[in-house]
């Protein structure tokens, strides 16, 4: 018995069940995860992003693995821009009865929604997220981790119906603004890539740090994005000659727009590790302690870390994670 | 960046990683058949979540028995519920003919060795010796550092020849 005798236990696999296996794997389309039904918090989500902003919506559309195929754009996130807006806008639209999901067009799941599955250690998180989960090297005292959550992709197709945004414009009185020509009918892929969540608590308070790759959204070429931009800054609450700026100053490819509650919270943009973030503070949890977020991109990954700690306290979280 | 530029030679993966995989498996249930079964779920799975793999973060063949130990993981823990894996593989022992001969193999008795240590040095066998995987591989795989699974694998070999 040694190291060689162990060795020599294996055996090839019966060539009839490599060939079998073989046959099966070249019979899958790339990608072939059981996918088809909705997703209940899929479409939460959507309601709510939709709820928000066109700009929040436009930019959650897409990605898409045809990356490669010209006839399409894409949106990665690369960037965080915080816009204040005023909720009681929404609150306006909800009692004039608008329905958000119905402003966008059809919602197509394409993916089946699964549970988030909860593993020990990061390098098993990873593994079921296809990242390197990166950790924290410091947490603010007090805080322990209970470990870590794994959601599954999800991605879904949207086919646009202008005459909804038109419905939410003329609600919000916004007779300035133009919707891009050829808009209506086009449809956008929007693809969450799966996210790996580490929690750690004190008592009843937690931090979150997030994880996942970029969501993708992919669009047809040749929508003028600016415009769209314009639209939806103005949904949120912005001036037209403010509105007007951004839209033609931001690379809407890769900027994700962060609305922010305009009374309850500030932003800055702050450094994390040589890339650009957005961090918020005083957002409030819940009734009784106000709470942070910060959020970033580093390579083709999007993070954020969020909790009722300091907004200084989330960035030493965030610049020691390795 | 082009996805078909960063995707490997898939015939020449499965070549490579098929036996490698299989005798993970081989040597972590004693079962040819639930072998051949798991190393079917874990190639579907990479291959579903081919674009998702990163050559930057992980050789391939660690990306892939990082799937297959997921994979190992479900299967022993939904055994769980009914019979401890030991006691489940004795009973399917005892089913047929075939299983019967294969208890009979150094494998078998190999299995009955390891069933008297943890999980983990289990496993840490069916990584180093069924999947061939090099120590600094299996550290990245476990989180154990290379020196520590050098240090337990040695170990589990005394155990393994004092009692053979």
């Amino acid at each position: 018995m040694d190291d060689q005798f162990l060795r020599d236990l294996k055996k090839q696999p019966n060539p009839e069940f490599a060939a079998r296996l073989r046959a099966t794997l070249r019979a899958l389309p790339p990608n072939a995860v059981a996918r088809v039904a909705p997703a209940a918090d899929f479409k939460r989500w959507f309601a709510a992003a939709a709820s928000i902003a066109v700009v929040g919506f436009a930019f959650t559309l897409p990605p898409v693995q045809a990356a490669a195929e010209a006839f399409l754009e894409l949106f990665r996130v690369r960037q965080f821009t915080g816009v204040a807006f005023d909720p009681e806008r929404l609150s306006t639209l909800e009692s004039s009865g608008f329905d958000p999901e119905a402003m966008f067009g059809s919602v197509e799941p394409l993916t089946t929604p699964q549970e988030p599955v909860s593993y020990a250690t990061a390098a098993d998180a990873g593994a079921a997220a296809g990242i390197r989960v990166r950790t924290p090297a410091w947490i603010p005292q007090g805080y322990a981790s209970t470990g870590f959550m794994a959601s599954s992709e999800q991605a879904a197709r949207i086919t646009i119906n202008t005459a909804g945004l038109q419905a939410l414009l003329d609600t919000l009185g916004l007779a300035d603004v133009e919707l891009p020509d050829g808009l209506d009918g086009q449809t956008a892929t929007v693809r969450l890539q799966p996210i790996v969540t580490q929690s750690f608590v004190n008592d009843d308070r937690t931090v979150h740090v997030i994880q996942a790759r970029s969501p993708d959204v992919s669009f047809p070429a040749g929508i003028d994005l600016s415009k769209l931009a314009y639209a939806g800054l103005r949904v949120l609450g912005m001036s037209r000659d403010e509105a007007y700026r951004m839209s033609v100053t931001i690379d809407w490819r890769t900027t994700l727009i962060v609305p922010v509650p305009s009374k309850a919270a500030a932003y800055r943009p702050v450094n994390v590790a040589g890339n650009e973030g957005l961090l918020i503070e005083g957002l409030r949890q819940n009734e009784r302690r106000p709470g942070s977020m910060l959020m970033w991109s580093a390579g083709d990954e999007t993070f954020a870390v969020a909790g009722p700690v300091s907004g200084e306290e989330l960035l030493e979280i965030a610049q020691t994670l390795q | 960046m082009s996805v078909a530029a960063a995707e490997p030679n898939w015939d020449a993966v499965y070549a490579e990683q098929l036996p490698r995989v299989f005798n993970f498996f081989r040597y972590r249930l004693r079962n040819d058949a639930h072998a051949e079964d798991l190393t079917s779920r874990t190639f579907e799975k990479a291959w579903s979540a081919r674009a998702r793999y990163r050559r930057d973060l992980a050789g391939f063949s660690t990306w892939l028995l990082s799937i297959a130990r997921n994979v190992a993981t479900d299967h022993l823990r939904a055994q769980r519920p009914h019979l401890p894996l030991e006691a489940a593989e004795e009973v399917a022992a005892k089913d047929t003919p075939h299983d019967e001969v294969a208890r009979d193999s150094d494998l078998a008795r190999l299995g009955t060795l390891l069933q008297e240590l943890p999980q983990r040095e289990q496993e840490l066998v069916a990584l180093k010796y069924g999947a061939e995987a090099t120590n600094r591989a299996i550290a990245e795989l476990t989180g154990l550092s290379e020196s520590n699974v050098g240090t337990i694998l040695h170990r589990v070999v005394q155990t393994l020849r004092r009692d053979w």
